[in-house]
């Protein structure tokens, strides 16, 4: 007990002079996030960064966050409509976009516009090329614009994001995410589904049913009590999956909507 | 730890050579609180008088005690059929935890005969001075310096074991001067596979050690400060009964203690220690054929202190205090290396730490001289703290909400009274209540397999502390040639920790059958006896007999793992002048009592023959002994219940050994 109560003490007291020097530093809001993109918007001397989670884009669900920032005062710009409007251009001639999640609020959190696009191909010299059109308007000054820049997205090396055709025509795309690195234990899941409707539009699709489970190939074994994500909002499907050790897991996912059932898997590194 | 053992080397030299320096002649007398000769001194003496003997020899002949074999070495002590966590083993009054999550290295190993002074033990609830428990306690308490005018005194020898073709090297040696005392020692042991009853070599029953110890003893005025240290090493010790052995195995002890002798004021014989221990533990299955590889590491290490002492006596009572505290933190992995794709990692001890400190009272109360009457108490404060963190986070898939840190006050009451009657009988009656904390494994231990029933085992963090009823009647009764004592006991364990399958959950372990998961039964009951004799008809010839035996079953009445079949020794030694000899018998029942739950198998009874003999000679140089012996004398094929995994034991094995002392 009393070791217990020394070695708090002296935890205490290092996190407190630690804290001290801290206070001076500001907290950086790009922290950890890695600079894909960067443009001007040139009519509202705005300044477009976009930053990701990961180091690069990938074809699966990609969480982006936009940064303004004024050009003449060099001042972050907190309020305005942030809409990202991808399109694949193909070496084909072929154009088109991808399910794209907008920053649901008009107010930066910590100076970012969180949103995300579930990239549904690569780019690549013999495939074509991604572009990305931000859109920013500011209501209280009324003054519109954009930016438009170029992205590079890559296969990654473990499959992210699964489409598939029903026999009704309709194709689906399946990605997940995890709010936070995934580690053994428990862990927040989620599966987005959208469709295709058009080259530009790809609407969220609410009424599939998901039933999850998680396996190791190379055990054979998987873990309990799980959640199957369910859907929540927008295409947004939220559960629990738990891994029990490190190592390589298989999300196994069996996906139906009226009759049509279809199943697939997501391979990770734990 | 490595500050503390220089620290340690530190002290021991440069008190040697102040020793050296002063020339002080106020001659110290080293205090030495007589106990009275107990039957189990004894006892322990007499198969000490044999040197091939190891400590797990001396424990297994012992009253109530057996021990669980899953190897040549490293074998588990279980009391009355009570074992792991429901046990308290102390070296020298310190607790020590293992590091392994298969139980390869009960804290019994790192005392070796020849450092062992005797074993104290304490059956059921009533051995908890040195802790709280429910089954009993074992004290192993280590050989110390001998203060004795200026002198140096010491001993060799050399064993061999034909039946597995092992060595045993010992050496220690004792330097005295004035008022300070040294002794260190050195013992080796190296054995090959052996071979069972029909001639099978038994694979992957090898071991090698190495133990070092050192201790010192120094006289301050009236008082006496001791220091000992102690390294022990195990390297490919291997587990037949186990699908993985040891690769390497390292223990060390480091202990101060102050020893106050007054007789004035109202503590007497006050003792203060500090001490501290660590273990590391490493199984693999690198000799094994396996689908794939493992390595499983196991930290533990515990520091703490205690005092005790006596308080003057008054009128007819004796009272002895002790307080006691220690702090012991766990963590053992498990690395799976698949053929293809990444290796895999958990935490099968997630870490942890616990810390108890306890206060404990005893009264011996003379009501008269032909009845006395013992009474004792103990409490514990205890906290247990499950770190946050991968440990944590791997045991909430199965337990979403449990916190981190509990907290228990553990309790523990005896009380017995002892008549004598017609110069020549004493009765005795016990009765106390006495709980244990869940063990490390019980409460976090995370898909730990076990071969004997082939399932893996979960640990529940919502487990109560398990509870026990002891009572026990004991007749005594002696003259000058025999010596007759016999124990009944009756013991009603409530919230009794035991594993149950959960069909819900899948192994983890390939080729597992399912999951286990503890859990505080209603009760358990345990029942039993030990009878021994001691017949000493003329006085070159001493019989010691012992039958000891438990039956215990689940509030249900099904028979629980793990309990002894009912055993018997019966040693015959004479002695003459300089030579000695001993046959002995040693057998037990069938045991038929068995859980199939847990994987076990009914066994057979046996019965096995042991012939040793002795000379001893003085020369110029010192004082020699040889010893010779045949175990297991008809080559006979048989394993006791408590062997794992139907491995049999040794089968005919011839030994000798040669000892020197100066």
């Amino acid at each position: 007990m009393k070791l217990r109560l020394i070695s708090s003490g002296i935890i205490l007291s290092t996190l407190l002079s630690l804290s001290c020097s801290d206070d001076e530093a500001q907290i950086n809001p790009t922290e950890g996030l890695t600079k894909i993109a960067e443009g001007v918007a040139t009519t509202a001397n705005t300044k477009v960064e976009i930053w990701a989670e990961e180091e690069e884009l990938f074809v699966g669900y990609n969480i982006l966050y936009a940064k303004l920032t004024n050009t003449t005062t060099d001042e972050s710009i907190n309020e305005s409509i942030v809409q990202f409007m991808p399109m694949m251009s193909m070496v084909s001639g072929m154009k088109h976009s991808a399910p794209v999640d907008n920053p649901a609020s008009e107010q930066a959190v910590n100076t970012l516009y969180p949103g995300a696009i579930n990239f549904i191909m690569p780019s690549g010299t013999d495939i074509g090329s991604w572009k990305l059109k931000v859109r920013i308007q500011n209501k209280a000054k009324n003054t519109e614009d954009f930016v438009e820049l170029d992205l590079n997205v890559v296969t990654p090396e473990k499959t992210r994001m699964h489409s598939f055709t029903t026999e009704d025509g309709m194709k689906y795309f399946v990605s997940y995410h995890f709010n936070k690195k995934p580690k053994v234990g428990v862990n927040d899941f989620e599966v987005m589904i959208h469709t295709k409707q058009s080259m530009d539009s790809f609407p969220p699709v609410t009424d599939f049913t998901i039933t999850m489970e998680p396996e190791m190939p190379s055990m054979g074994h998987g873990s309990p009590n799980n959640i199957s994500p369910i859907h929540k909002s927008n295409g947004h499907y939220v559960g629990k999956v738990n891994f029990t050790m490190t190592g390589d897991w298989r999300i196994h996912l069996n996906l139906s909507k009226g009759e049509m059932v279809k199943e697939l898997y997501f391979d990770l590194d734990i | 730890m490595r500050i503390l053992y220089y620290l340690f080397l530190l002290i021991i030299t440069s008190s040697f050579v102040q020793a050296q320096d002063s020339l002080q002649t106020r001659i110290l007398s080293e205090v030495v609180i007589q106990s009275v000769q107990t039957e189990e001194d004894t006892l322990q003496n007499f198969y000490r008088a044999n040197q091939s003997a190891n400590t797990e020899d001396i424990l297994s002949r012992m009253n109530g005690v057996y021990l669980i074999r899953r190897s040549a070495y490293g074998q588990e002590p279980v009391i009355r059929g009570m074992s792991g966590g429901q046990i308290n083993v102390t070296i020298d009054g310190m607790r020590m935890f293992s590091a392994c999550t298969d139980k390869m290295d009960p804290v019994t190993i790192y005392v070796e005969p020849q450092n062992l002074k005797s074993i104290d033990a304490s059956l059921g609830t009533n051995g908890s001075s040195m802790g709280s428990t429910i089954g009993g306690s074992l004290n192993l308490r280590l050989a110390e310096p001998m203060i004795n005018k200026q002198s140096i005194t010491g001993r060799a020898g050399v064993g061999y074991q034909s039946v597995s073709k092992g060595v045993n090297y010992f050496t220690d040696a004792n330097f005295s001067h004035q008022n300070s005392a040294y002794r260190a020692s050195v013992i080796y042991r190296k054995s090959q596979n052996y071979k069972d009853g029909q001639g099978q070599t038994v694979k992957f029953s090898q071991f090698e050690k190495t133990n070092f110890s050192l201790a010192g003893k120094w006289g301050i005025k009236k008082d006496t400060l001791k220091a000992n240290f102690l390294i022990d090493e195990g390297k490919n010790i291997g587990f037949p009964a186990l699908s993985m052995d040891v690769g390497k195995a390292r223990a060390s002890m480091y202990a101060l203690s102050y020893i106050r002798h007054t007789d004035s004021g109202w503590l007497n014989n006050l003792e203060a220690k500090v001490y501290a221990n660590e273990v590391y533990h490493q199984m693999d299955d690198s000799q094994r054929e396996v689908l794939m590889h493992m390595d499983m590491p196991g930290w533990s290490s515990t520091y703490g202190a205690y005092a005790e002492a006596k308080i003057k006596k008054l009128n007819n009572h004796k009272i002895k205090l002790r307080s006691d505290l220690y702090h012991n933190r766990v963590l053992a992995e498990m690395v799976m290396y698949a053929s293809d794709g990444s290796s895999m990692y958990m935490q099968t001890w997630p870490s942890s730490y616990r810390t108890v400190a306890g206060f404990y009272m005893g009264d011996d109360i003379k009501v008269s001289s032909l009845v006395k009457v013992n009474l004792n108490a103990r409490l514990d404060v205890s906290s247990t703290t499950i770190e946050e963190g991968f440990g944590k986070d791997q045991l909430e898939v199965f337990y979403s909400s449990f916190n981190s840190s509990s907290q228990n006050l553990t309790k523990s009451f005896n009380a017995s009274i002892s008549k004598s009657f017609f110069n020549n009988f004493i009765l005795t009656l016990h009765g106390g209540y006495g709980e244990r904390l869940p063990a490390n494994a019980e409460l976090f231990g995370f898909y730990l397999f076990n071969r004997q029933d082939n399932h893996d085992y979960l640990g529940n963090p919502h487990l109560k502390v398990e509870k026990s009823l002891t009572s026990d009647f004991g007749i005594e009764f002696f003259n000058n040639w025999l010596e007759l004592n016999s124990t009944v006991f009756y013991q009603q364990n409530p919230d009794y920790i035991l594993a149950y399958v959960d069909t819900q959950l899948d192994a983890m372990t390939p080729g597992a059958q399912g999951v286990k998961v503890y859990e505080n039964i209603s009760d358990a009951r345990f029942w039993g006896a030990e009878l021994s004799a001691l017949v000493s008809p003329i006085k070159n010839i001493q019989l010691i007999s012992s039958f000891k035996g438990t039956r215990a079953e689940t509030f249900s009445g099904d028979p629980l793992p793990f309990i002894p079949a009912f055993k018997n020794v019966n040693s015959l030694r004479f002695e003459k002048n300089k030579f000695n000899g001993q046959l002995e018998w040693e057998g037990a029942l069938a045991q038929t009592q068995v859980s199939e739950n847990f994987g076990e198998q009914n066994t057979p009874g046996y019965s096995i023959f042991n012939l040793r003999v002795g000379y001893h000679t003085n020369n110029r140089l010192g004082k020699w002994s040889f010893s010779l012996g045949i175990e297991n004398l008809t080559d006979k094929y048989y394993r006791e219940h408590l062997d794992w995994g139907g491995i049999p034991r040794p089968g005919r094995n011839y030994y000798s050994t040669v000892e020197f002392r100066f």
